[in-house]
């Protein structure tokens, strides 16, 4: 889903400018795998009701960072470009930029380039976009690792909480397990519930 | 043509090749969406439906429901194959901000 100007002018706010015509030189903050050719809208670019093409560009720290879901370039279709000074923040502008294709052009973040990132100082608010996908995935095992171990430390601690408790554990998944395979063992287990001193006659 | 950047292909099949044992049982959700982003499914006028992936188990059903309702929410009941992927990848990246 492409920007209209409308909703673009709506999101950004009165304080960016707009013109006619391609967006500056600079970087771009979506992944080039993600950006469509400009011959690709050629049929698009046809018909009466011609789309208009949107970019929206901050300029940072001297360096242009745009967005735009068409790479630059000619195309027969009208081009609008919003622009914007955000001084030396370039946090700030890439922040602005992306909500932007977040929040408006509902992109997944996927599709952010991982270096303007990086140039932003953005890479805490973006780890699985930034990280190399080795390490991302390193992260998220080792963390399950940690989750795992931690449940069954509480189960075990749960299980010891009182000096050998942990029998009564044992002999009530002993005796569920028999009583499933053996109806006929709950009629044995029913005899020890009514007289379970009877246990240590036989067996202390 | 790819769906996805290599960047991002490689990282749903290294998550692909996790998703199995403790792994999986503790991200069932996680699991199944980078199942469907990485499945063969292709054309313009898929149907969400559970069928698209293999279940086995009540619990992967149930996570699969959720997981296919976030997915229905960002794309429709009937997408293409390339949006299906990308809202599926987009849930699996929202778990990983999550996690790490």
């Amino acid at each position: 889903m492409a920007a209209s100007i409308q909703a673009a002018r709506a999101w950004l706010g009165a304080d960016w400018d707009v013109y006619w015509g391609q967006p500056p030189r600079g970087v771009y903050l979506l992944k080039e795998a993600y950006m469509a050719e400009p011959k690709d809208g050629v049929e698009m670019c046809r018909g009466v009701d011609k789309p208009v093409v949107v970019y929206v560009a901050a300029s940072a720290a001297g360096l242009w960072i745009v967005y735009g879901r068409v790479k630059p370039g000619v195309v027969d279709c009208p081009v609008a470009t919003f622009i914007k000074e955000f001084g030396g923040d370039v946090k700030k502008a890439v922040r602005t930029l992306a909500r932007f294709v977040i929040e408006v052009e509902r992109l997944p973040v996927f599709q952010l380039n991982p270096e303007v990132l990086q140039f932003a100082g953005m890479c805490d608010e973006y780890p699985a976009v930034c990280g190399d996908p080795f390490d991302v995935v390193k992260r998220v095992v080792e963390e399950a690792g940690r989750k795992t171990r931690r449940s069954h430390g509480a189960e075990t601690s749960h299980r010891s909480s009182g000096p050998g408790l942990w029998v009564v554990d044992e002999l009530a998944r002993l005796f569920r397990d028999l009583a499933s395979e053996d109806p006929s063992f709950v009629d044995v287990l029913r005899k020890v519930l009514e007289d379970p001193q009877r246990l240590r006659v036989c067996y202390a | 043509m790819r769906d996805f950047d290599e960047s991002t292909e490689r990282l749903l099949q290294l998550l692909r090749d996790r998703c199995v044992g403790e792994f999986y049982k503790l991200h069932r959700d996680l699991c199944i969406a980078v199942m469907i982003a990485t499945s063969n499914i292709r054309g313009r006028g898929v149907v969400l439906r559970p069928s698209l992936v293999k279940l086995e188990e009540l619990s992967d059903k149930k996570a699969a429901s959720y997981v296919f309702r976030k997915i229905m929410a960002e794309v429709g009941p009937v997408a293409s194959s390339t949006s299906l992927k990308h809202a599926a990848a987009s849930f699996v990246f929202k778990k990983l901000s999550e996690l790490i």
